[in-house]
This record gives structure tokens, sequence and C-alpha cells, in this order.
């Protein structure tokens, strides 16, 4: 019997996720004037998925997510290509992210501590 | 429970949010050139527009597929066009750029267009942040419901 709720490592590993995440976005809303600057992202879905499909041998622990120079979206006549409304919507969606994660571990806890005390 | 597929309705309303912007800049730009009589192009400023298109997000609705999406991609820029309509001839002899008859060519912005433009766009991007915003609440309530088990 495993000593850590099930799935412990996923959620840990995308609550890390989320914090790095969080560096990144408010590292582009800081350099929102820098001129020259590209805003970075972080990849980390599509990799998360692919491993997921993979039927054995799920080594969650090496997976890490890839910060990488965003140019997807085009730059102004300074060079800079970061849009402040997009990022300031990312910091939300990440914010949520986080909470629900945190919350579903934190329910995960709640659950064994009840089991263990056995009220 | 992508970073993507989950919340898609922040990058819609996100990019509700750039178009507004954009067409806000495109108005300053109608009302600070309204009275310019000298372009690069040559002759007089020519009123811009903006024009919008819906899109299509990247994930088609797949109800099976790993990243649930609706598929909707909010909207995006078209394109910056010139207002095609005729550009007044105002009678100015002292002018500069008055022709032989002392007529000058002025821009066809017209500031009351100009000043509805802008609140609609002011009200647009309000709307899209309220949108966003209850979006917001929305989950924080759905994570909420967990934090009752604890």
């Amino acid at each position: 019997m495993a000593v850590t709720p099930s799935q412990f490592d996923l959620l840990s590993k995308l609550v890390d996720v989320t914090a790095m995440r969080h560096k990144v976005l408010a590292q582009n809303v800081a350099n929102v004037n820098t001129p020259g600057y590209h805003k970075m992202s972080v990849a980390f879905d599509e990799t998360l998925a692919a491993q997921m499909d993979k039927e054995r041998n799920k080594n969650l622990k090496a997976l890490q997510p890839v910060v990488y120079e965003d140019d997807s979206t085009p730059e102004r006549f300074d060079g800079n290509n970061v849009d402040i409304d997009r990022e300031m919507m990312r910091l939300n969606k990440n914010m949520l992210l986080n909470n629900t994660l945190l919350q579903i571990i934190s329910t995960k806890t709640a659950m064994m501590r009840r089991s263990i005390s056995g009220q | 429970m992508g970073f993507d597929s989950t919340f898609n309705a922040f990058n819609i309303s996100s990019s509700g949010l750039v178009a507004e912007r954009l067409r806000m800049e495109v108005v300053a730009n109608n009302i600070a050139n309204a009275s310019v009589t000298r372009t690069p192009e040559g002759g007089a400023y020519r009123r811009k527009d903006v024009v919008f298109e819906s899109l299509l997000g990247q994930n088609p609705f797949n109800p099976e597929g790993p990243f649930a999406s609706s598929g909707f991609g909010g909207v995006a820029v078209a394109g910056i066009v010139e207002d095609p309509s005729e550009l007044p001839r105002v009678f100015n002899e002292g002018h500069p750029d008055a022709d032989q008859d002392g007529f000058v060519t002025m821009p066809n912005v017209k500031l009351p267009i100009e000043m509805v433009n802008l609140i609609t766009a002011t009200r647009a991007y309000e709307a899209n942040l309220k949108a966003a915003q209850t979006f917001s609440d929305m989950n924080q309530q759905a994570i909420a419901v967990l934090k009752g088990q604890s």
C-alpha cells in the first residue's frame, strides 16, 4: 500500500508547473515596455498528454516544463511582443489552476487524515 | 485539466480585450489626425477603421477527446482599412495647402462618429473584462465546493 495518496506525484508536479508559469508570466508583465523583449511561455501540457498516453512506465519525475521564447504574436514598433491583456488573463487562469490543484491535494490529505484518525 | 483548454473562456475574453484596445488606438489616431492635410502618402489624412473577424479555437469540439473545449477562439483583427468615402473640400484661401480655387481637401474624420466609436470600444472592453471576472468567480466557487470536504 502506498503511503502517499494516489496521483500525489502528478498533482505536485502540476503545482510546480503553475508556480514556474507564474514567474514567467510576471516576468512578461514586468517587461511589457522593454524594447526588443519577446515574451516567454511554458510548455508542459502537450508533453504531459503524450506521456500519459503511453501504457507503461509513466515516468512522471522525468517530465520537466520547458520555458521557451514565444514569437507567435507580432511585434510592435519597439520590438516588444507582449500583450498586456493576454498576460493578465493568463495570470488569472494560472491562479485558478493553482488554487484548484492545491484544493484537490488538501482534500485528499484531509480524507487520509480522517481515515487515520477514524472520524 | 489543461492550462489552455479548461479555462478557454479567458482566452476568448482576452482576444476581445486586445481587439477593443486596437480599436481605441485607431479611433485615437483618427481624432489626432482630424486636421492633417499632409500625409507621407500625399494628400489629406483618410479615416481608418478596424475590421474584426471571428476565430475558431485550436481544438475543435470533440467531447471524447483529451482537450474538451468549445472550439471557439474569440475575435481577431482582420485588418485596418481606410474609409473610402469622399474627402470634404473646405474653402480656406490663406491655407498653405489650398489649391488655385482656394479650397483645402480636409480629412473625412467626423468627430461625433469617432466619439461614439470610442464609447463603443470602452463599453466593449468593460464587457469583456466583466465576462472574464465572472468566469473567474465561477471557478472560485467550484474550488470552494472542494474546500467544504476538508
